[in-house]
């Protein structure tokens, strides 16, 4: 151990003040593979969007494959209150796309608690008119819908590594389930292994 | 970002508005999960927001003294997964601040809560881990006790906190696993590996038996943490579904349960078996109750590395804060050599 990290420190006066500058928040998806949509992998905060994205792809980009890392500022989301029923819109009098309008990406939420998940994309003049398109056309099935402007999502490039090709098991589960079990069936049954496993998390990356 | 206010004392959920109340309750009830723009009783808000900082700051610490063993790894296999360990810890710390930050308190007023203590963090970091078997056992006992509780706390009400425990919980199996396996080679190696392991395991069983927290009291589950779904299960029933699971582990692998004395600096002085570490007749193990005194004064701040973990954390909170400042403002003066 280091002497510095041994040291005992006292501490007479209270800390010193805040660092100054403004930190803003940041929402993060990421594609598992290339034409897979971008679902919603957590918030970070950062000083601006560009060490966001590489943020984003530090934090959220290796814990699994990830081809494609969308950021945008929290700020720049416009959607519907989240609904305690799946919504059913009705109105289906929708008008055409301009195809000068800005674009917008639309983000829907399946049921309460699930995470937001690319849909679809749609151009409108402003943010009101985007959002009431996108419930109009995806917002069967959903409690909440979510349109962030096309232009203020940064993406990571096409082909651009993320994900680090080479051999990355030892940061998983899956990178230990074989030599464990194995090393278990040397000293215990197999049923007491399997119920000692039940406990197990059975998602993982 | 400073101004936020530190939560005050939950107001009691009488003063609330009945008929809100009521419907939130009956939501809860039925499974519907609650989302940061519903209305919540402020009650309800406030001890999500002290559970989700709690959980934060105690990512933040536990990677202290895991930390320290990165560069004394014994493989290159085991520094890069201690590595990734850490880093993931971390992650974890900046995932619920933020959860606890759409609650109502700055990032750098809980940041600064931590350093000073005002707010705590959860008890087992301050015990010492003297040996990499230490960091075995913490990665087998502590994230898997971590583990079983937050599976638990997965199918809580609150939607941020959820989303972000299925996602920390992915990478919890990865350090389930490999404490596993780190535990599983040390038992099968030399005498002396075995020997080094069992000393750390009779360290961190204790603080395993208490990680779920003291006694519960009768009728908490009609109490407003359990009524709302902020806590999905009792202290005691979680604490029995572990021992069930790691005491028989723990003795096919010829580990053996002590009850143990400790000295100020967590170190055994004197062990004897436990004898009530056998299953009863319904398979459910005994366990010699811990000694909840000792809990209570650690969480004073008395445990025998509250002040080396406190202090190692405010340390590295004023070494980084002139990379907070650069990055913020462009300000790259460097501070003094420390
Ligand atoms: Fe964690
Ligand atoms: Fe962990």
């Amino acid at each position: 151990m280091s002497k510095i990290r041994q040291r005992n420190f006292t501490f007479a006066d209270e800390l010193p003040p805040h660092a100054d500058g403004v930190v803003r928040s940041y929402v993060v998806y990421t594609a598992r593979k290339d034409d897979a949509p971008h679902r919603y992998a957590g918030y970070l905060n950062a000083p601006d969007i560009a060490l966001a994205v590489s943020l984003a792809c530090e934090h959220y980009g290796q814990d699994e494959a990830c081809t494609g890392i969308w950021v945008h500022d929290v700020q720049e989301i416009t959607e519907t209150p989240c609904a305690m029923e799946k919504m059913n819109p009705q109105d289906t009098s929708d008008t055409t796309d301009c195809e000068s309008d800005p674009a917008w990406v639309v983000f829907g939420q399946k049921r309460r608690g699930d995470i937001h998940v690319e849909l679809a994309s749609l151009r409108a003049a402003d943010s009101e008119s985007a959002l009431s398109r996108a419930v109009a056309r995806h917002g069967g099935g959903m409690v909440q819908i979510r349109v962030v402007p096309h232009a203020s999502i940064h993406a990571t490039e096409p082909g651009q590594l993320i994900w680090r090709t080479h051999d990355q098991t030892y940061r998983m589960a899956r990178g230990y389930s074989k030599s464990v079990r194995m090393k278990w069936e040397a000293v215990r049954k197999a049923e007491d292994i399997d119920e000692y496993r039940k406990d197990d998390i059975k998602d993982h990356f | 970002m400073s101004g936020a206010a530190n939560p005050v004392m939950p107001i009691d959920p009488c003063q609330e508005d009945p008929e809100k109340l009521a419907e939130f309750e009956a939501n809860i009830a039925n499974g519907v999960l609650i989302e940061p723009g519903d209305w919540m009783p402020e009650a309800y808000r406030v001890g999500m927001l002290r559970m989700s900082e709690h959980h934060a700051n105690s990512e933040i610490v536990g990677a202290l003294p895991e930390g320290e063993w990165i560069t004394r790894a014994p493989s290159l296999r085991r520094k890069l997964a201690l590595t990734a360990k850490v880093q993931d810890e971390v992650g974890h710390g900046q995932m619920l601040y933020r959860v606890s930050q759409d609650l109502g308190k700055s990032r750098e007023d809980m940041l600064r809560d931590l350093c000073t203590g005002k707010t705590k963090y959860h008890n087992c970091f301050n015990y010492p881990a003297p040996t990499w078997a230490d960091i075995a056992m913490i990665q087998w006992l502590i994230d898997g006790a971590a583990i079983m509780n937050q599976k638990t706390l997965a199918d809580g009400a609150y939607g941020p906190y959820v989303r972000t425990m299925h996602r920390i919980n992915m990478e919890e199996a990865f350090h389930f696993k490999s404490g596993e396996d780190m535990v599983l080679t040390l038992m099968s190696g030399t005498k002396k590996q075995k020997q080094m392991t069992q000393e750390a395991f009779d360290r961190w069983w204790g603080p395993s038996i208490m990680f779920f927290g003291p006694p519960d009291k009768p009728g908490c589950e009609d109490m407003p943490p359990m009524r709302w779904r902020m806590k999905i299960e009792t202290n005691d029933s979680l604490r029995q579904r572990f021992v069930n699971r790691f005491a028989p582990a723990a003795r096919d692998l010829g580990l053996v349960v002590h009850v143990c004395e400790k000295n100020e600096e967590g170190f055994v002085t004197q062990k004897q078996v436990d004898e009530l570490c056998t299953p009863d007749e319904d398979g459910n193990w005994g366990f010699t109750t811990p000694n909840w005194d000792e809990f209570f004064k650690v969480i004073r701040g008395n445990g025998p590395c509250n002040a080396h973990r406190l202090a190692l954390r405010r340390f590295s909170y004023e070494q980084g804060a002139w990379v907070r400042r650069a990055i913020a403002s462009g300000d790259t003066t460097l501070p003094p050599a420390a």
